[in-house]
């Protein structure tokens, strides 16, 4: 295919900046020319064909990339830098994935979201702000390898991380107790309400959707045994 | 809906970065084959800004993420192979009732024989057209993030406008014909 970007009528149309004088040239030369009107015409197709791939980003992607800034850098209100940033690995989509990385975060003994955070918590927040998948994965969730399979389902028009265990999930620092006797407990994150029962079944569940709405809903989940 | 972002360091990077997520989207699904990948690059892109944000400020934030985001497609999606987007990526959930079938049908069989055939462009040619047609950056613009002349640029993007467009020839496609 020959190349005409170096002619002076396309490097001035390539350019962009062509006034009066120059478009008239332009338009002469055209004429008159078949090779730079050919070398024009499949430039403006292949522009457009191109330019048809544009498209606006899933909106599920905006809370993701929302979701994971606050999941990993500092508390709201505070202005400091970020201590240092999760390798994207642990960020990567899919099940297996967000598993071995929730496990890699388990081990490093803390989250970037906050000093002593829970593993288990990072975890599922992490999962959450992951590509959604319907099938229960089995995960190790902390350092004390508790057993744990992770899902996503979708609840009043968001991802809801569903996390179940055989053993009760352990309340992380500043839950709320719900109750005294069962140790259901709720828990915050930025934007993101943690749920847990832990009887009948050993559920913890996370989400955007509001506390009065995820409270009922994973107590039903966890009513069932999966 | 957008998100109101008031104060601290965490709302003043999403004040700044998200305004140009649909760019970066945009590049990430021309660099890489399918929506999870492209989403996951997004995300890459945006973990490493967040990491780099106190440092860059306000300015040119569109060819900064275009940049992090060609280079992490570099480091980590080229090693799979460059290969055709597979879908569209386009959800059950975004289907409109009313809206016309065919018509849907036909632009997304269009779109994605245009995602193939951009795929057979040479990695310089591809990517000078996924950051300028796609991202809509400048010519400058990218001849800053790729660290080549202006020129090697605009000579770049019009080669691979011409190929694509003789690509789709072959296939009778007829995009702005």
């Amino acid at each position: 295919m020959a190349d005409n970007a170096s002619h002076p009528v396309l490097a001035t149309l390539l350019d962009g900046g062509t006034d009066d004088r120059e478009r008239a040239e332009l338009e002469r030369h055209l004429l008159a020319c078949d090779a730079c009107w050919e070398a024009v015409r499949d430039d403006r197709r292949g522009r457009l064909a191109a330019e048809d791939l544009r498209e606006t980003a899933p909106a599920a992607l905006r809370d993701r990339v929302v979701l994971v800034t606050e999941a990993c850098g500092p508390s709201r209100g505070r202005s400091r830098r970020p201590r240092r940033r999760i390798a994207p690995v642990a960020m990567c989509a899919g099940a297996a994935l967000a598993a071995v990385g929730a496990l890699s975060l388990g081990q490093q003994g803390g989250s970037q979201a906050r000093s002593g955070e829970k593993p288990t918590i990072v975890s599922v927040v992490t999962r959450l702000a992951s590509s959604p998948t319907a099938h229960p994965v089995p995960a190790l969730l902390n350092e004390t390898k508790q057993q744990a399979s992770m899902s996503t389902t979708r609840s009043y028009g968001s991802s809801v991380v569903v996390a179940r265990s055989p053993t009760p999930f352990a309340m992380p620092a500043g839950a709320v107790p719900m109750t005294s006797a069962t140790s259901p407990w709720v828990a915050r994150r930025g934007r993101v309400t943690l749920v847990c029962f832990n009887v009948p079944h050993p559920i913890l569940v996370a989400s955007v959707i509001p506390p009065d709405r995820l409270i009922p809903l994973a107590r039903q989940l966890g009513a069932h045994r999966p | 809906m957008m998100p109101i972002f008031e104060g601290g360091f965490n709302e003043q990077f999403l004040a700044a970065t998200l305004p140009h997520l649909d760019a970066v989207w945009g590049i990430a699904r021309g660099f890489v084959r399918d929506q999870s990948s492209a989403e996951d690059l997004v995300q890459d892109t945006y973990l490493l800004a967040y990491r780099s944000f106190a440092d860059q400020g306000s300015g040119q934030m569109r060819s900064w993420l275009a940049t992090i985001c060609l280079n992490v497609a570099r480091s980590q999606y080229r090693a799979n192979g460059r290969r055709p987007r597979e879908d569209l990526g386009i959800e059950m959930g975004d289907f409109v009732a009313d809206h016309d079938a065919a018509a849907l049908a036909l632009a997304r069989v269009e779109r994605s024989a245009v995602a193939a055939a951009l795929a057979e462009l040479p990695d310089e040619q591809r990517e000078a057209v996924v950051l300028v047609d796609i991202g809509g950056l400048s010519a400058r613009e990218v001849a800053e993030a790729m660290s080549v002349p202006r020129g090697t640029i605009l000579s770049r993007v019009h080669r691979g406008r011409r190929r694509l467009a003789r690509i789709l020839d072959r296939q009778g496609l007829d995009h702005g014909r």
